[in-house]
């Protein structure tokens, strides 16, 4: 367990020495991440002054789970396709034993292998989102419920990484697929609406099978006060159940892939 | 264009999940108009219009989009277009090539899914579409292209000069989405961000010829729109000309 924690935290230093070496790039990209968010929350304006709801959402709420998605969008650009977006060329190519023949975790290594620093102004402006929305609402945190949602963040972020590597499999079952790790990086961008937009079918889909409707309105239903005893378990079962899931396609996926002669 | 279509069927994979990838924003949209319509915030002609209207983006995107820049800068990065400037073609000509070649194989891959789309296009446009109204549309698509291509040459071609080219390809995803309406119908926003627009080049690539297919635009509108269109196409491709005249004189590479 040390070995892997001392290895986390060189991979983040090389990662940070990366980003520092190539300052424009950090800097540009750090201004984008900016921009994107504040055309996230024009679009919300834009939408919410038409409609006046989403969902069951009303603006202030909608600007609460925005902030939530801002956070939580860090470890999907950040961390998991900075990592993942090179896994499917290395497996049509033939390359991955350069991860395989590493006296460490496969799978603990494809994951941990790059970061991008530039997603982290995202956090800054998501907390100012959610502040701006619970004011709106006219709500306080106790300190309880501040660790409550920090902790429900930390079971979502670890979900957003089950269902991102569970997405990635059928690499290891089609010939070429070089741009699967595009599949979850977009539709991520759906968690940021709430599951009462869809209709029964789809929202039973996005709850259970494919649980994108629960990454970032379960956090932002839990302030709102209306997340169930039940929901909450649910959540932590899911998050669990894809962790396992994806821990064994990895590994059946391993049993299937063959080199290319390295 | 025989290498394309071959390309387009060995991969297959890749091209549905760059299919889905595109049709995914849409059905979530509709999605959330239909929760609208359920609720009754909206009335089912505004629910049809906005169906119709991202279901018809769907289709500009798959057959008027162009993503070279990616490939364009990498290949410029590292040396590769040496191949293109040791062999007797156009660099610029052979990728307006595949471009087009890969756009019409793309839309084929779109054939299939036509029958669930041409009911909920056909329910807004009642019986369907004039000939007027096919042939702006058509010419509309076509700017559309031409602008996307020398948009996409231009940013890929930056990267003679700066090393952060990729990040423009952000702006221009910033771009379509506020002034081209791929977000949302641009009736939604304020007048004065319209007009803006208007008079921008992204106006035409989605939300004029959306627009001209479902509730089209009065007769001196469309000819203003062209007219603006026409002249953004040739300021594009003067300045594409002009770039990679100084850009070929930037270029340096080792091996081959």
């Amino acid at each position: 367990m040390i070995k892997y924690f001392s290895l986390f935290k060189k991979f983040l230093a090389v990662s940070w020495m990366l980003a520092m070496e190539y300052r424009s790039d950090f800097f540009i990209y750090t201004a984008i991440d900016i921009v994107w968010t504040i055309l996230d929350v024009v679009f919300f304006s834009v939408l919410l002054s038409n409609t006046q709801v989403i969902g069951d959402w009303n603006y202030g709420q909608a600007l609460v789970a925005l902030g939530i998605f801002r956070i939580l969008s860090i470890s999907v650009w950040s961390w998991l396709y900075s990592s993942f977006s090179q896994l499917p060329r290395l497996i049509s190519e033939g390359r991955l034993d350069f991860y395989l023949t590493k006296p460490v975790d496969s799978q603990f290594l494809i994951s941990v292998s790059r970061f991008s620093f530039s997603g982290l102004a995202s956090f800054v402006s998501g907390t100012f989102i959610i502040i701006a929305g619970l004011n709106r609402l006219g709500q306080h945190l106790s300190v309880w419920q501040l660790f409550a949602v920090i902790w429900l963040g930390l079971v979502a972020t670890v979900l957003i990484y089950a269902v991102y590597f569970f997405s990635l499999f059928p690499s290891f079952f089609a010939e070429r697929i070089n741009n699967i790790q595009h599949v979850f990086s977009n539709i991520y961008d759906a968690t940021k609406y709430p599951p009462q937009i869809y209709s029964p079918f789809w929202s039973r889909i996005l709850t259970s099978v494919f649980p994108l409707a629960l990454m970032i309105s379960v956090p932002a239903d839990f302030l709102f006060g209306r997340a169930s005893w039940q929901l909450l378990f649910w959540f932590h079962l899911l998050t669990l159940a894809f962790l396992f899931a994806g821990r064994y396609l990895w590994l059946a996926g391993l049993r299937r892939y063959s080199s290319a002669s390295s | 264009m025989k290498l394309a279509w071959q390309s387009s069927l060995v991969y297959r994979g890749e091209r549905i999940v760059w299919l889905l990838l595109e049709i995914a924003p849409a059905v979530l949209m509709i999605n959330l108009w239909q929760s609208l319509l359920r609720s009754g915030r909206i009335d089912q002609s505004q629910f049809s219009f906005l169906s119709a209207y991202y279901l018809v983006n769907v289709f500009i995107s798959r057959i008027s989009g162009v993503n070279l820049e990616d490939k364009l800068i990498d290949d410029i990065k590292d040396g590769r277009i040496s191949n293109y400037l040791l062999k007797p073609l156009s660099l610029p000509l052979s990728l307006f090539a595949q471009e087009s070649s890969w756009r019409i194989t793309a839309a084929l891959y779109l054939l299939p899914l036509m029958p669930f789309f041409l009911p909920l296009i056909g329910s807004f446009t009642g019986l369907g579409v004039t000939h007027w109204q096919g042939i702006f549309f058509g010419l509309f698509i076509l700017l559309s292209f031409l602008q996307k291509y020398f948009v996409a040459w231009i940013i890929g071609l930056t990267a003679f000069w700066i090393d952060e080219s990729k990040s423009l390809v952000h702006a221009r995803w910033m771009a379509e989405g506020i002034f081209g309406g791929i977000w949302l119908p641009l009736t939604f926003f304020p007048v004065w961000w319209q007009k803006i627009a208007s008079f921008s080049p992204f106006y035409i690539w989605y939300y004029f010829p959306a627009r001209l297919l479902l509730d089209p635009f009065p007769i001196p509108q469309i000819i203003k729109g062209m007219t603006v269109a026409i002249i953004w196409t040739l300021l594009l491709y003067l300045f594409a000309r002009f770039i990679w005249s100084r850009a070929k004189f930037h270029y340096s590479a080792v091996g081959g």
